[in-house]
């Protein structure tokens, strides 16, 4: 912030805008980005419902389930009970399967953002030695 | 107040991003960007197929991907620039980004040339509809440079200074920029709501490119989600979902406006209890379209993440209710009902007017907010109940158990300014199908008509149907450009109203009004003068549009013209003596007068919206009516019996009374001056309570009709027997209308209770008897003329000879 004062006084300079550059890559940049990681986190865990399908991890699938016998019939009660056991596990079973593949995306998700981060802080000096690379191989 | 010096200093937080724009301005780098993806993509193709196709050398390989990993790198660079922009545009500072850029890049000696060539000013004035062209003869033959020291920024010191403020103050500080705009028909409102449609624009096309953030990020469907909610067969059976509704059906991309209402319906739909919204619109329409278009939002995948997932059902009260024989069956059934809809988790249960939903099963002594009460309070199900603001206040408000679990919102017509935004949304979409150019005057128009011209359920139709209209017709007619003057065309062809400029034939008709009107009225110079002027002020666009086009009292005897100026100013100004709704107030005397008379005046004024409003006898009408007349008068419109607005504003009110016919036919016998009686007419009417000092003034004029005088019976004569001759015309017959006639008339037709229809009984008793006698008798002829002498006090026939032929 200290500099903008001069800035304002003295003429636009082309190479001004490179200090700017650099200084908000490594300041504003940075906090912006960490804010972004955040968002992606919090999309990955909300895409894949993690929290409400291991609230209803043992719910039956869809809610199907057979209401219970009126009166006490032993054949239908086990009918019942065989009926809402299949469509716990299979709800169990789906949504285990999709709260694994979220968290391993959140897992993924979070790691990518420490990588980001490294090349974030390596792509200045990165991006120069391409060009200077890239360049010299062109002529 | 602030100085332009302070607020360059104010503005220099974003100075780097605007040091960006100054050297690789935001569309220099997209085109650039663009372009360098097809390098890349060119370069990567030459890789590949290079060594096979075209036996490139190693070399050459080599060389192009060095050139690959150089625009690469290049256009990485250009993204990482741009980045940098978006943090600083976004970034929340005291200075408006757009003034910050035109602040800084100013040279301070001439800031309208800074602004006018800035990309802001120039879209701004595109869209006003000035070319380029016109903007540099102007800046050329400017007599004066506002400079900074010239210019003072209109805000509090405090305050942020946004892109309006900036524009206001350069407006208030060059004079010769706003005398520019006068004189291009351009308001300041104008100016300044066409750069905040531009810049807003810019803002929203910048926001989507953040595709990161959590708006963005949150409006992403999920999945897994519905495996968690239940099934609903009996609300199937009792209800549908939204979708299959004909409202959301015909929805069409009415969605945009209701986007805010929806958002406002989100928020109270994510609370974790209790979550239960009371619609209260204009109409029962009004809410299921904004709840459809919350169901299309859902489906679209752009809700807020809590309610993706819900269903959206209409519960067919009725259908409960006549299917339940009793009380007890029916609240059993609807207990069902919910008690399903509750388990499966993801409902949102609309309840469609739901007073008449109370009424009904109030009727069966069921109390559906007892019913419902529980399920107002769950967690799992969320409920929406519409109802038009009539059946709210008379039905719903009082219960205030019900209302403490409903979060209500209310749904005014759309206004002019949400019409102005929901437009200028929906303008980039048709410019793009249509390859048209909307200036921002035209979009103005739209609302303004569509404010003026429709109202009630129909209103949000038509300011995107007239949009879509006039691109379908500038695109047939080969044109790009829609202008104002183009609206005012498609409005004046789908109302039969006229619009825009006053033509040649319109001009003569509006300045020779008066004399045209006395082609049938005689005397009563008062009357056709005040008529006269409100029909100019209300073609010249200078009366308040927000009420009839005029409204008149005529109080005087009968028989004195009041019915007949009126006709005359139907035929001659609308063309027709039929644009006139007639209504004979002495039928809406009884109790249930408000109710007969807004049924039908409703229909009537729908069928036809323009054109004279006559309230025959409005003294005999009831005092509710006269009451709803209050408003009428006053607003320019009324709600009917079932919740519509209707629209009274394109049409002249005019009430005639016999009220203080007396008086005025006192003062008239005693040659008083007439101008002189009206205060005492219209105390007098007040005093005996016939009509009530707000409803007299709420007039734009009382005018007083005089009784008839020997002479202006005289020349009411002459125009019935010619009117007779015209008819007669057609059977080859002509009277000769002679003094003796004329006399005749005036004298036996002379009837102070009557006026002019007595001449009319005369003509009819006498002329045209003696007339009707003569074709039967076949003695009258096709080609014969009818003379007429007056002997001993009697009308009689004389022959083409002279002779008295009969009697």
């Amino acid at each position: 912030m200290f500099i903008y004062p001069f800035v304002i006084i003295i003429s636009m300079n082309f190479f001004l805008l490179f200090p700017y550059y650099f200084s908000w890559h490594y300041t504003r940049a940075i906090k912006d980005m960490v804010g972004i990681w955040f968002n992606f986190v919090w999309f990955i865990y909300n895409f894949f419902s993690i929290k409400i399908l291991a609230q209803t991890l043992f719910s039956p699938i869809k809610r199907l389930k057979e209401g219970n016998a009126r009166s006490f019939d032993i054949e239908k009660l086990l009918e019942n009970f065989v009926v809402n056991f299949v469509m716990r596990v299979v709800g169990f079973f789906s949504r285990a399967s999709v709260i694994f593949v979220g968290l391993l995306s959140v897992f993924l998700t979070l790691l990518l953002g420490v990588i980001a981060f490294l090349v974030w802080l390596s792509l200045p000096i990165a991006l120069v030695f391409v060009m200077l690379i890239s360049f010299v191989g062109l002529f | 107040m602030i100085t332009f010096a302070e607020l360059k200093n104010k503005s220099s937080e974003t100075y780097p991003a605007i040091l960006l724009e100054h050297f690789l301005p935001y569309r220099n780098r997209k085109k650039v960007l663009k372009m360098l993806l097809w390098f890349l993509l060119l370069f990567f193709v030459l890789i590949i197929i290079g060594p096979i196709s075209f036996n490139f050398t190693e070399e050459t390989i080599f060389r192009l991907r060095s050139a690959f990993f150089l625009s690469f790198s290049v256009w990485i660079c250009i993204q990482l620039f741009d980045s940098f922009y978006l943090s600083y545009y976004f970034k929340s500072t005291k200075v408006n980004f757009e003034v910050a850029k035109l602040i800084q890049l100013s040279n301070r000696q001439d800031l309208l040339f800074d602004f006018l060539n800035s990309v802001i000013g120039k879209y701004t004035m595109m869209r006003l509809g000035i070319s380029e062209e016109i903007i540099s003869k102007f800046l050329e033959k400017r007599e004066h440079k506002i400079t900074d020291l010239e210019i003072d920024i209109l805000v509090n010191p405090d305050d942020e200074v946004t892109l309006k403020d900036y524009a206001h103050s350069l407006y208030k500080a060059d004079k010769e920029f706003s005398h520019f705009l006068d004189m291009h028909s351009i308001s300041e409102n104008l100016f300044i709501g066409s750069l905040s449609w531009v810049n807003q624009n810019q803002f929203k096309i910048r926001s989507a490119e953040r595709w990161w953030s959590r708006e963005s990020l949150s409006r992403i469907q999920s999945i897994g989600r519905n495996w968690s909610f239940g099934k609903i067969y009996l609300l199937e059976k009792n209800g549908h979902q939204i979708m299959s509704d004909s409202i959301y059906k015909n929805l069409g991309d009415k969605w945009r406006i209701y986007k805010d209402k929806v958002e406002q319906i989100e928020q109270v739909l994510i609370k974790q209890k209790g979550a239960n919204v009371m619609l209260v619109s204009p109409s029962n329409e009004t809410g299921l379209e904004i709840i459809s278009s919350l169901g299309k939002m859902i489906l679209n995948g752009k809700v807020l993440t809590e309610l993706e997932d819900r269903r959206i059902f209409v519960l067919d009260g009725g259908n409960i209710i006549d299917t339940s024989k009793d009380k007890i069956t029916f609240e059993n059934s609807f207990k069902e009902i919910l008690i399903q809809a509750n388990n499966a988790g993801n409902v949102i249960l609309v309840l469609p007017q739901l007073n008449n939903f109370i009424q009904s099963a109030h009727n069966i002594s069921v109390d559906v907010a007892t019913v419902l009460s529980e399920f107002l309070i769950s967690s799992n199900i969320q409920l929406i109940a519409t109802v038009n603001k009539k059946g709210f206040h008379d039905t719903v408000e009082t219960n205030s158990d019900l209302m403490s679990h409903f979060e209500k919102i209310l749904i005014n017509e759309i206004d002019k300014n949400s019409a102005v935004t929901v437009l200028q949304d929906s303008t980039y979409i048709i410019e793009a199908k249509y390859n048209v150019f909307f200036t921002y005057q035209s979009l103005d128009e739209i609302s303004k008509s569509a404010e003026q011209y429709y109202m009630g359920s129909n209103y949000s139709d038509k300011i995107l149907d007239l949009l879509q209209e006039a691109a379908t017709k500038a695109k047939a007619e080969k044109r790009q450009l829609i202008t104002r003057e183009d609206i005012l065309e498609l409005v004046s062809i789908k109302t039969g109203i006229p619009q825009g400029n006053v033509t040649e034939e319109e001009k003569d008709k509006l300045v020779d009004l008066e004399n045209i009107l006395h082609k049938r009225v005689i005397g009563q110079n008062e009357a056709v003068t005040a008529i006269a002027d409100s029909m100019r002020r209300s073609r010249a666009g200078i009366t308040n549009p927000k009420r009839p086009i005029g409204s008149f009292i005529f109080l005087g005897p009968t028989g004195v013209g009041k019915t007949e100026t009126t006709k005359a100013l139907a035929e001659s100004f609308f063309g027709d003596e039929k644009k006139m709704i007639r209504f004979d107030m002495s039928e809406y005397a009884g109790f249930d007068s408000v109710n007969k008379i807004s049924g039908i005046m409703a229909d009537k004024v729908r069928d036809q919206q323009y054109g004279v409003f006559l309230l025959d006898e409005f003294e005999k009408t009831s005092t509710e009516v006269k009451d709803l007349f209050l408003q009428i008068l006053d607003e320019g419109q009324f709600t009917d019996e079932r919740g519509e607005l209707i629209n009274m504003r394109n049409l002249i009110i005019i009430a005639t009374s016999n009220a203080g016919s007396e008086m005025i036919y006192e003062a008239t016998s005693n040659g008083k001056e007439f101008s002189g009686i009206k205060t005492s007419v219209v105390d007098g009417i007040i005093k005996q309570n016939i009509f009530k000092p707000e409803l007299i003034n709420r007039f734009d004029g009382t005018i007083l009709f005089h009784s008839l005088m020997p002479n202006h019976l005289r020349e009411i004569s002459k125009l019935m027997i010619k009117k007779l001759n015209n008819r007669l015309v057609q059977k080859g017959i002509s009277i000769n209308t002679s003094d003796q006639l004329l006399d005749y008339l005036v004298k036996i037709g002379n009837d102070r209770k009557f006026g002019a229809r007595a001449i009319n009984r005369v003509i009819q008793d006498n002329v045209e008897k003696i007339i009707a006698n003569e074709i039967i008798s076949g003695n009258l002829k096709s080609g014969q003329n009818i003379s007429f002498k007056v002997v001993e006090g009697d009308l009689l026939e004389i022959s083409e000879s002279g002779n008295i032929i009969n009697s």
